[in-house]
Order: structure tokens, then C-alpha cells, then sequence
């Protein structure tokens, strides 16, 4: 005997099965940027950069001076009124450099940091779907490339060639590769094994299929937070290099060649306004962009962000 | 939240008939972890008695917090989860005693198995040594006296030649004997109690009949008590004498082991047991099953937690919450209608009884023949050795049936079905679809092909791409042959409606959705291009107990209405008796018996199959015990590479000819075809060289 049962709006319909979705949980990128936004040195280091990048994309236009512009009445001065951080000694306006060099450096950071990624993105998932022949060669190959000291290559081909900052950004490019590649390739080879490859490549989709829309989405947000540290380490490879001359090729500036001023004991000691402001707006940037990278690791993996959770 | 003073005056834990001296007493524990915002309560309002010597079975399915309650006993619970309640151990409470006097306690006076044997295991150190230092630290034994300690130890367990496995390690050894290995450390102290916390959940069934067994003689020979927590009730059904049933963090039925499993009082116990697939009985039709699926612990439903699952639920349901109350005498449940209990499975199963498989005159729609798959194992130039994880495998499949293929962990069947899907290259064989030699054809022509055969895998986990929404999962296989917009929008809407979810899961990810429903989402898109034969590779075995029901009724349910072939590969008998035409058995590679389902559930010719049909429990308190009475428990130590037959190393009636000549599978008139020298003489099991060790303490 079963019991009578009253009808009331509670009872479901036996026809629909398993209702109980969590409603209203957001997809992977939104939920990453919302722990992205928990993260408070990440967010203020992404507010710096972004005022960074601001003044150096419109300062320029609203300065009166040119960066090349050669006035010799002026030459050496320390800062005043008219030259807010003084002059160098061509005579050059510091802030008009110090912003237009800023475009420079963060340019140059940002273009090595895609290309190296990209490159390392493209070769390491090749190589860890194929694995194989491909991976075979592609591992000797970054071994190869890792053995080499990339600023002694950039000095040599500097050498070469001349110094011009196309140089310079491919150089430093083909030579930081290796890491992103080796990241992309290690998780390629764990991803290639889950049962959403299998059914991708059960439903018919072709290799290159199935790199483009099921491996290479997966790396993507691990990676950026490595392109994002890329673009600090290239700012200072780009520093370290043009202080030493072999970097971007004067009379442009970027804050690299604008330190190369420092050789000199002289200004060393008694002009700071001349390296000073490079010095520190190279350490903000890299700083920024680490706190950034920081946050977005965190985000993108909030598993790596517990333990921290846990000690505070 | 309720605290334990708060309580209603009239209910008293009075579930403790044959209780002679009381060991635990879990008095309103409650297990709470605290998230960023709000806190999640794992286990609520809990109380348990074990006495000395009794067994208890703690059941429920994922997050019913049964290993939350485990761990909270032996106070292994770390922040962000927070234990309140008192835990009486023998007069002294284990939650709020000193972290030191709790350790003295952990492992020598309460020890605990866990499911992952491995995991607990070090696996740079001897097993021998990791017992032994157990026996150092809390019996304050000599080396040596440890080291003979741990040699009975393993012989106790049932270990083939305990003095040479002290110096192995875990990697040498099979995921059995890990088992019993984590059991003799579990034992060497000899606890009060033993936790046994879903302890062959990850074994193949006959290494479980073993444990299961093993585990029956140790309580009954060490006077131990025991704590058995699973989610099938078939496991704990001879071992224990009351079993209490949790969901959603609460307990809702506790009783004696015959009380609950012949007069289950709460409608989620009676669902569970009926949403069982017996192997001792097919039930030939749709499987009774629960509706929807474990309510997340983040959004438990107001009231009963189980009323929006429930066919019973009254409009009380949803608001008031039901304390336990009695039923009998040491029977409790918390559910506001009496249900009455059901001699019989009701007729509400009005479809028509599964569709007689497709007779022999169909043509076969599939012609696997003598399919080899070599793997090599390390060494990237060739040198290493290699395994034959399929060793000339041939079967039809006809158009229109469903075919089983079931064996254990390494028989060969998942890999079996990888190769006629070319997600793995076979070394050798033809593999014939539909008139097409599939292992011939060129690539192009293999992608177009792909289309008429589709699988589901185990794991809805990780068969779905986390960063891609459910729409686009489902078009995926649309796009890639070259199906139109407009047209991919309706059969996918028509997919969805068929596998019974909402239009609205479309725009969802996920990880927004729960075991079942994943796995049905899995399914819409194998089906999404409407295959001619569809493989299942363990399609139920990664979902809860009574989820599985609703997911095997779906696939019978969408057999009949779309008409594909189905190959259904499973390692659990009960589901194969369920929904399979034909069955094949796999051992070690190789096909070992090959029939209809009648026949090989029946009348299994094979001695594997026989074993295999034993080793499967059943839930039924009577025969299970009367099970572990019978045959002894000791773990065969196989040597893997011998030639002849492959099971002659487990098979009882092994002779001379076994061991020489693998027997081929040959056609027995009017039953099964069998692979087996002796399959018409069999005669009494020679275990004279398995005898049962002794137990000595």
C-alpha cells in the first residue's frame, strides 16, 4: 500500500530530471577576473601601469618640446619651471624623453613578450600533441637556444648589423621563447590525455582542430600570466642592453639609453634629474607588471592562492 | 544552525540494541567549513553509537559528509572546517581533548583505511618498514620484534608469502594486496575500532570479494569494532549489524542491517536499494531510479533536503524539517510520511520491456577480427618491454543490439573500444564498420566516417572541455562535418530536449553542473550526429548510486527511439545484466567467454566468469554473509607472461593442459562460447594450496 498522497506545488514532475544547476555561476574567465579584482596589490600595480601608459601615450602631445630636439642655451640645466626635470646635455627636454622613451621601453617589452609567447605557444603545443619527432626536435632545439647568454647574442647581432630596435625586439624574442614553449608543451601533454581530446578527435576534428580549440584555450590563461612577467624581464633586458650601447640606437630615447648618461662619474654625482627618473620609472614599471603577473596567477589558478589564504 | 541543547526533548538516540559496552558515542556533531562569505555545513546535527565489537555501515552518496564525519572523529579535520558536537571515545571526549592525548589515541586505539591505498602508502619506503614503524612507535616493539610482528600481520591479511613482501615496495604490489597491506598497518595495534572509509571502492570486484571477506573474519576474529563507510549498500550488506544512511549531511534512516535493507523506512534508502542493478535478477525493463540528483551543500532545499527528490513529498516537505523518529525498536528515520514498504517494484513502469536484442540474422553492423594492441612501455628508440593489452580479439556487433563487454581493470575492454574508435592505433586485426575496413581507409575519408560512431566515456569530469559553454560543446561535432547554422540550432535543441535537459543549460559551462547531468550532456553529443553505433565506456561508474538508474534509462530510452547499436563497456555486472543483448567476458587481453546475457548470468561456462558472478555483492544481508562464510580470502600472487591459459594462476580446476596450451574459444551447442579446456568437466575447486591462514594475535 502506498500512501495518498497530497498534491502540492512542491511535488516536481517526474519527467524533468535534475534541476538543481548552481544558477547564476559564472563562466572560468569571469571568475578569474572577479578573484583578480580581490587581489590588491594586482589592482594597484594595474592602476599605476595604466596611468604609465596613459601619460606616455598623450603626454608627448601636450609637451611643447620635440625628444630630439637639440637647444644648446639650455644644456645641463637642473629642473625648473620650463624643464620640470631639466635638461641633458644636448640641451633635450628629460620629462619629453623620459615619456617618449617610456613608449619605447613598454613597446618593445610588450612586442618581445607577444612574440616569444606566441612562438613559444605555437612550438610547445605542436610538440606536445604530436610529441614524437616534432617534440624531439623542438626540445633539442630550446635546449640549444637556452645554453646561449640572450644579451651576448643581442650585443653580437648588434655588432652585426648595427643596433636598431627592430633588432633588438627580434633578437630578444628568439631568445625567450624556450620558457613559454616548455610550459605549453608540458601542459599540452597532460591535456592531450583528457577524455575532451578523445571525444573532440572522435567527433572528427582534425589535429589542427583540436590545437586551436581545445588545447590552446586551456594554456591561454596560465600563459598570460608568463607573457605578462615577459614584458617586465624585456623592459629590463632592454635597459640592461641599451645602457651598454647595444640597445635601441640613439639620438631616440628609451629608458635604457637615456641611464647611459649615468657612465659618467659627473652626472653620476651631481645631475641626478638625468638618471634618476629612468632608473625609477623602470623599477615602477617591472614592479607593476610582477605585482600584475602576481594577481593574475592567483586568479587564474586559485589554488596556488590558499596556501597564502591559509598563512594569513 | 541547532546546537545539541537545543534539542527536541522527545528524541532520544535509542538506536543500541545489542550494545554491550558503548565505545563512540557521536553526540550532535556538526562540521561546518568556512568559506569567503558564507559557511558551508558538511555534516549537521549528528549522533552515533558503536558498541564494542559492532559493525557499523555509514552510507550516502558524494557530499553526504560520511568521510567528513570519519575524519572528524579522529579529529583530522583542518581549518577552514570547524567541528562542534561532543565525540565520546570511552568516557573522554576526542573534540575538545589536547591535541597529544588525541595522537596517543589515532592509529592505536581508532585506525583508519582509506580508499586510495597509494595514496597512503610512501612509496620510498618498504611496506614491511612502514608497518613495523607503526608497531615502534605505539607498542614501543624492538626492530625485530616489529619486524616478526609484521610478518604475522601480513600473513593475516591474506598476503601470499608475508616474509618476502616486508622489503617490497607499494609499486610492486597490486592494488589488493596495497589494500590489505594499509589493513595490517590499520590492525597492528589492534584498535577498538576500525574506520574503513570506502575501502574497495577502487578495486576490481574479485580483489573486493576478497577484501570484503578479509575484512568479515578480522571483526569476527579481533573483537574489533568497525566503522564501514561506502555509497553501496551491496558492500556493507553481510558485514555490518546496523547501518546508518546519510543525506545531505544529516542522517535520515538508522536501523539493524536486516531492518534497513528488508523495511527501508525512508523513501531515500527505498530508492536507493531498488536504483541498485541487480546481477542476481534482471528486472527487463526501465530500472526503478531517484529523480534529480545530491543537493549541493552550498544550496541545500528548505525543509527535508530530499523533498525535491522525493515521490513521496508532501507539502510539509519543503518547509518543515523531520527529526528522526522511531520506527521499531532500534530503527530510526526522519521522514513525515509512513511509507509503507514495497513487496514488489510498483507498475509504474509502463514502457515496453527492453527490445529483444537484434537476432542472429542481422547483419553485423560491426566485425572486429583478431585485434591486436601492443603498448611499449619506456625507452623512446625501442628497447623496453612491451604489454599485450589486447591479444587477438574478434566480435561482431549486430545492427540494433546492445553487446556488454565486461572485465576488470587491465582486461583490455577500454582499450578494445579505443581501437575500433581510432583513438588508439591497433598493432594488427581489422576493424570493419559498416562495410568500410576502417584501419585502411585514408584519414580524410576516417574523419567523414566518424560521424556513425560515437563514444560516451567514464568521467563526465574531464570528457568536457571546462572552458567551453554547453552549446558550443554540442555543436562542436556539427561543425567539424560541415553542418549549417540554422540546422545545428535544431538538433541541438532536439538533443537537449531528448536527454531531458533545459534549453537554458545551453549558455552554461560545466562545471555548473552536476555528475548526472554532465554525463548527460556527454551523451547529447555523441548523439548529436546521430551515430549509427555508439560505444559506452563505463558510462555510470563515475556517477552516484542513484544517478546511475536515471542515466541507464536514458540510454535504453534514446536506444529505442533513435535506433543506433550500442557497445556497452563495464566492469560492473549488474548494469551489463541490465541493459546488454550479449555479453562478452575479457580477461588479460583476450576474450574468455562470449554469449547472450541469459546465458552467461545463468549458465557461465567460464571459470573467470563464474568467480566474477560471485564476487559481485549483492544487497541482501543473508546471502552476502553466507558468502563470506564459503571460500577463502587469501589475494593470488599471479605471475604476469606464463604461457597457456591466463587464468590457470586464479582458476581453481587449473591442470597440467592449462598451464601448456591456451585453450581457444570454442562454440558450445546451445549456449556461450567459452575459451576453456575443461568447461564441460569441471569438478570440485582444488584450494588446497589456498588455505586460509591462521590468525594468531
Amino acid at each position: 500500500m502506498r500512501p495518498t498522497l497530497a498534491t502540492s506545488p512542491e511535488r516536481h514532475d517526474a519527467s524533468v530530471t535534475e534541476q538543481s544547476v548552481l544558477v547564476g555561476a559564472p563562466g572560468p574567465t569571469l571568475q578569474a577576473f572577479r578573484r583578480f579584482r580581490r587581489h590588491k596589490p594586482a589592482l594597484i600595480g594595474a592602476l599605476v601601469l595604466l596611468v604609465v601608459a596613459l601619460s606616455v601615450l598623450i603626454g608627448p602631445l601636450l609637451l611643447p618640446y620635440k625628444p630630439n630636439a637639440v637647444d644648446l642655451s639650455v644644456f645641463q640645466k637642473p629642473p625648473s619651471l620650463v624643464h620640470p626635470l631639466g635638461t641633458d646635455a644636448a640641451g633635450r627636454d628629460v620629462v619629453t624623453r623620459l615619456l617618449v622613451g617610456g613608449r619605447v621601453s613598454l613597446t618593445i617589452g610588450c612586442l618581445v613578450a607577444l612574440l616569444s609567447t606566441s612562438l613559444g605557444l605555437l612550438l610547445g603545443a605542436v610538440a606536445g600533441y604530436f610529441r614524437g619527432v616534432p617534440d624531439f626536435f623542438t626540445m633539442r632545439l630550446t635546449e640549444v637556444v637556452l645554453s646561449f647568454t640572450g644579451l651576448v647574442a643581442v650585443a653580437g647581432a648588434g655588432a652585426l648589423f648595427g643596433p636598431s630596435t627592430s633588432l633588438l625586439v627580434v633578437v630578444l624574442s628568439l631568445f625567450s621563447w624556450p620558457t613559454p614553449c616548455l610550459i605549453v608543451r608540458a601542459m599540452t601533454l597532460s591535456i592531450r590525455n583528457l577524455d575532451y581530446v578523445a571525444a573532440a578527435r572522435a567527433a572528427g576534428a582534425s589535429n589542427a582542430r583540436i590545437i586551436a580549440f581545445e588545447v590552446i584555450p586551456a594554456v591561454l590563461s596560465p600563459l598570460t600570466v608568463f607573457a605578462t612577467v615577459a614584458v617586465a624581464q624585456a623592459v629590463l633586458a632592454e635597459a640592461g642592453l641599451s645602457f651598454l650601447g647595444f640597445g635601441v640606437p640613439p639620438p631616440d630615447p628609451s629608458w635604457g639609453n637615456m641611464l647611459n648618461a649615468a657612465e659618467s662619474i659627473s652626472v653620476l654625482s651631481s645631475q641626478p634629474w638625468l638618471w634618476l627618473p629612468p632608473g625609477l620609472m623602470i623599477a615602477i614599471a617591472v614592479l607593476c607588471i610582477n605585482l600584475v603577473g602576481d594577481g593574475l596567477r592567483d586568479a587564474v589558478d586559485p589554488r596556488s592562492a590558499e596556501g597564502l589564504a591559509a598563512f594569513r | 544552525m541547532r546546537s545539541i541543547r537545543d534539542r527536541p526533548r522527545g528524541w532520544q538516540p535509542s538506536d543500541e540494541p545489542r550494545v554491550i559496552g558503548q565505545l563512540l558515542a557521536v553526540d550532535g556533531l556538526t562540521v561546518k567549513y568556512h568559506g569567503d562569505g558564507s559557511d558551508v555545513a558538511a555534516v549537521t546535527d549528528l549522533s552515533l553509537r558503536v558498541g564494542e565489537a559492532e559493525s557499523l555501515g555509514l552510507v550516502g552518496e558524494s557530499g553526504s559528509g560520511k568521510s567528513v564525519t570519519a575524519l572528524s572523529i579522529l579529529r583530522l579535520i583542518v581549518p577552514p572546517g570547524e567541528v562542534t558536537g561532543a565525540i565520546n571515545w570511552r568516557g573522554r571526549d576526542l573534540n575538545h581533548l589536547p591535541a597529544r592525548e588525541v595522537e596517543a589515541i589515532r592509529g592505536r586505539e581508532i585506525a583508519m583505511v582509506f580508499q586510495d591505498p597509494l595514496a597512503y602508502l610512501n612509496p620510498v619506503m618498504n611496506v614491511g618498514s612502514q608497518v613495523s614503524e607503526v608497531l615502534q612507535i605505539h607498542m614501543g616493539m624492538s626492530r625485530a620484534a616489529a619486524r616478526k610482528r609484521t610478518k604475522d600481520l601480513f600473513g593475516m591479511v591474506g598476503l601470499p608469502r608475508p616474509g618476502d613482501r616486508l622489503d617490497d615496495y607499494p609499486h610492486q604490489l597490486s592494488g589488493g594486496m596495497r589494500q590489505r597491506v594499509l589493513i595490517a598497518m590499520a590492525i597492528s595495534c589492534e584498535p577498538k575500532l576500525l574506520i574503513a572509509d570506502e575501502p574497495t571502492t577502487a578495486l576490481d570486484v574479485t580483489i573486493q570479494a576478497g577484501i570484503l571477506k578479509l575484512l568479515s573474519r578480522l571483526q569476527r576474529e579481533l573483537h574489533m569494532a568497525t566503522i564501514l563507510i561506502t555509497h553501496d549498500l551491496a558492500v556493507i550488506a553481510g558485514l555490518v549489524d546496523r547501518v546508518a544512511v546519510m543525506y545531505a549531511g544529516r542522517l535520515v534512516e538508522t536501523g539493524s542491517t536486516e531492518e534497513v535493507f528488508s523495511r527501508p523506512r525512508h523513501p531515500y534508502t527505498q530508492g536507493l536499494l531498488e536504483s541498485l542493478p541487480r546481477v542476481d535478477e534482471a528486472v527487463g525493463g526501465r530500472l526503478r531510479s531517484i529523480k534529480g540528483s545530491p543537493p549541493d551543500a552550498r544550496q541545500l532545499p528548505a525543509g527535508c533536503p530530499f523533498h525535491p527528490r522525493c515521490e513521496y513529498a508532501l507539502a510539509k516537505c519543503a518547509t518543515v524539517r523531520p527529526e528522526l523518529r522511531l520506527a521499531n525498536p532500534g530503527h530510526t528515520f526522519a521522514c513525515w510520511v509512513d511509507i509503507a514498504p514495497r513487496t514488489e517494484l510498483p507498475a509504474t513502469d509502463s514502457s515496453p520491456p527492453r527490445q529483444p536484442g537484434a537476432d542472429a540474422a542481422n547483419e553485423p553492423i560491426l566485425r572486429v577480427v583478431d585485434l591486436k594492441v601492443v603498448y611499449r612501455m619506456g625507452g623512446a628508440i625501442g628497447w623496453g618491454r612491451s604489454v599485450r593489452a589486447v591479444d587477438g580479439v574478434s566480435f561482431e556487433v549486430r545492427r540494433g543490439e546492445t553487446l556488454g563487454l565486461v572485465g576488470e581493470s587491465g582486461s583490455g575492454k577500454s582499450t578494445v573500444a579505443q581501437s575500433i574508435l581510432h583513438l588508439t592505433k591497433p598493432t594488427a586485426g581489422t576493424v570493419i564498420f559498416d562495410g568500410h575496413d576502417t584501419l585502411q581507409i585514408s584519414s580524410r575519408r576516417l574523419r567523414r566516417l566518424r560521424r556513425d560512431f560515437q563514444i560516451v566515456f567514464q568521467d563526465p569530469y574531464s570528457s568536457l572541455n571546462p572552458r567551453h559553454t554547453v552549446g558550443r560543446i554540442l555543436a562542436e561535432p556539427l561543425i567539424v562535418h560541415g553542418v549549417d547554422r540554422r540546422s545545428r540550432d535544431t538538433r541541438i535543441g532536439e538533443i537537449v530536449d531528448l536527454v531531458g535537459l533545459s534549453r537554458g543549460t545551453l549558455s552554461r559551462y560545466p562545471h555548473q553542473f552536476s555528475g548526472g547531468q554532465r554525463q548527460r550532456i556527454a551523451i547529447a553529443r555523441a548523439l548529436v550526429l546521430k551515430p549509427k553505433l555508439l560505444v559506452c565506456d563505463e558510462p555510470v561508474s563515475a556517477l552516484d548510486v542513484s544517478v546511475r538508474a536515471q542515466v541507464l534509462n536514458l540510454l535504453r530510452d534514446l536506444q529505442l527511439k533513435m535506433q543506433f547499436t550500442s557497445l556497452f563497456i563495464s566492469h560492473d555486472l549488474g548494469v551489463v545484466r541490465q541493459v546488454c543483448d550479449r555479453v562478452l567476458v575479457m580477461y588479460r587481453g583476450v576474450i574468455v567467454e562470449a554469449g547472450s546475457a541469459e546465458q552467461i548470468f545463468n549458465h557461465p561456462l567460464h571459470p573467470y566468469t563464474q568467480e566474477l558472478l560471485a564476487a559481485i555483492p549483492v544487497p541482501d544481508p543473508h546471502r552476502q554473509r553466507s558468502k563470506f562464510l564459503s571460500s577463502p580470502a587469501i589475494e593470488v600472487d599471479e605471475v604476469i607472461g606464463q604461457t597457456g591459459c591466463r587464468f590457470a594462476d586464479r582458476c581453481f580446476y587449473a591442470r597440467e593442459l592449462c598451464r601448456e596450451v591456451e585453450p581457444p574459444l570454442i562454440q558450445v551447442p546451445n549456449a556461450a562460447s567459452v575459451a576453456c579446456h575443461f568447461w564441460d568437466s569441471l569438478g570440485e575447486p582444488r584450494h588446497a594450496e589456498l588455505r586460509e591462514p591462521p590468525v594468531s594475535c
